[in-house]
């Protein structure tokens, strides 16, 4: 009897235990999509004001979140084209499928890895970084110094740092697959004597134009993503600068759960 | 004439103990207010109401003739345009030079080619006099030139309503008097209202229209300054004591 009276109150206590999280989720969920929706509609409501102010915002934001992050991409880029070559060359032809390397890299790398290990990138850069800034400005007052400008935080802050985001995430996407399959190229070349134009063939027959397109949609997902939970981890912050750090924590690991979950429902939808 | 700020019975509360209760006072045009009293008792947070940025829990806040509490976002964003604010620690935009903090509102609501926009930044720190510092980031700066800095910025829009917390605190004698002075000019010269709350009785007294004394939670008396050194409130005569013997007192007045 007293076991059972246990379980009871276990059970209880788990089932209020994951509705209280889960309308947490949900509630956390809606925020976000406000917060972007938000950013958007300030592009309508606003109309041209604060346009050249948030322009200079975006470019410096895409100078950061793009430009600067070239070489680390680059690097990492590189040595995962070259780790996926070496695999392919080493394990493919055992058992008798060694012509695939070239679907093998574009598979793993235009459709998976590209997006992906980017987006981890620009997490780990940017996405800390915008709410650190954020969060800082928050603290010291520089929002509501903002606010009584009469400018529009969403629209001077959040609405450029989600365009710049997104930009810098495509480009850097499409610059990670290429640059992996150069990276492939290198250590194909020094392995078998295989002139560029014979493996391109290989890599151009396997690619398809869902391949791009797909990588593409990833990553202007994770784009999303990484700035709206940012900007809005940033402006949670309340009141002390304690909580930049914790927030910035936050903000991190949910962009990098969001965007593993995302990037495995993508792959579900599309190629199942 | 009509009232730039008007608040009617004003309360507000951070959680379940009331800061501030049924405050109530008006401010014309071409007007020094200053709410004065102790720290902590809710200045800040009440030319936070006059401004909007908090909402109280209950009465209205009439700001140049449109109820706050029942204007859309976007209006009152409008409404802010005539309305500039210097805060206590001066809340310059750290990653922007002083130029591109005071010419930041200019650029974001005006739309004026870069000659007319560097015309009324140097224009701005001239009268705030820290012309020169317009390279400086705020972290390179001293307190004193962070709230003239600040103050320039308020004015970038031309407002005609200035609030200032606490301009004075923080800042040497030297700069606490340029400060008054500056806010006295803006007056003289401009017609621009002034609220500004603060601790500093020496510097605020004599630029002072009229005085507000702020204390448990309740504003206890609104008047001319020469009445309020008469006052039969023992909180505001004990609070404006020593006022006689402060060396700024006779110096600044007028």
């Amino acid at each position: 009897m007293e076991s059972k009276t246990l379980i009871r109150f276990l059970f209880r206590f788990l089932v209020r235990s994951l509705w209280r999280r889960s309308n947490g989720l949900v509630v956390y969920i809606y925020e976000l999509f406000s917060l972007f929706y938000e950013s958007m509609r300030s592009l309508v409501t606003e109309g041209e004001r604060g346009g050249r102010s948030a322009f200079g915002v975006a470019v410096i934001q895409i100078l950061f979140t793009g430009v600067e992050a070239l070489l680390m991409v680059s690097v990492i880029a590189l040595l995962i084209g070259v780790i996926i070559i070496i695999q392919s060359f080493t394990h493919m032809p055992r058992v008798g499928v060694g012509d695939y390397f070239g679907k093998v890299l574009v598979m793993v790398v235009f459709r998976e890895l590209g997006p992906l290990l980017t987006a981890l990138i620009v997490i780990g850069r940017s996405g800390s970084a915008i709410a650190t800034y954020q969060g800082n400005m928050k603290v010291s007052q520089e929002i509501e110094a903002l606010e009584v400008m009469g400018i529009n935080p969403v629209r001077y802050l959040v609405t450029p740092t989600i365009i710049a985001a997104v930009i810098s995430m495509v480009c850097l996407t499409m610059y990670f697959n290429i640059i992996s399959i150069l990276g492939g190229y290198l250590i194909s070349s020094l392995k078998i004597e295989m002139p560029i134009t014979v493996f391109l063939q290989f890599v151009l027959n396997a690619l398809t134009v869902t391949d791009i397109l797909i990588s593409l949609l990833k990553s202007i997902i994770f784009g999303i993503i990484v700035s709206v939970v940012a900007c809005y981890h940033g402006l949670s912050v309340k009141i002390s600068f304690q909580e930049v750090p914790q927030q910035t924590l936050r903000a991190v690991m949910n962009s990098i759960i969001m965007a593993v979950i995302l990037n495995s429902g993508i792959t579900l939808l599309f190629y199942i | 004439m009509n009232d730039l700020l008007e608040l009617e019975r004003v309360s507000f509360s951070y959680d379940s103990s009331p800061l501030l209760q049924d405050i109530s006072f008006g401010v014309k045009e071409g007007e020094i207010f200053i709410v004065a009293g102790q720290c902590g008792h809710g200045k800040s947070t009440l030319l936070k109401i006059c401004a909007g940025l908090l909402k109280p829990k209950s009465g209205t806040v009439r700001l140049m003739g449109s109820f706050l509490n029942e204007i859309p976002e976007i209006k009152l964003r409008e409404l802010r345009l005539e309305l500039g604010y210097v805060f206590q620690n001066a809340a310059l935009i750290f990653n922007l030079n002083i130029f591109e903090n005071i010419a930041l509102p200019l650029r974001y609501h005006k739309r004026l080619d870069e000659e007319t926009i560097r015309r009324l930044v140097a224009a701005r720190l001239e009268l705030v006099k820290i012309l020169g510092y317009e390279k400086r980031f705020p972290a390179e700066l001293s307190m004193g030139i962070r709230k003239h800095a600040a103050i320039a910025r308020a004015l970038a829009l031309s407002p005609r309503l200035i609030l200032m917390d606490e301009p004075t605190s923080g800042l040497d004698p030297i700069n606490s008097k340029s400060v008054a002075e500056l806010i006295v000019a803006l007056k003289k010269e401009y017609g621009v209202s002034t609220i500004m709350v603060t601790h500093d009785i020496h510097y605020a007294f004599p630029i002072a229209d009229r005085i507000g004394i702020l204390n448990e939670q309740q504003l206890l008396a609104v008047d001319l300054p020469q009445r309020l050194l008469k006052s039969e409130n023992a909180f505001v005569r004990n609070f404006l004591s020593g006022l006689a013997v402060s060396p700024g007192f006779s110096k600044t007045k007028g």
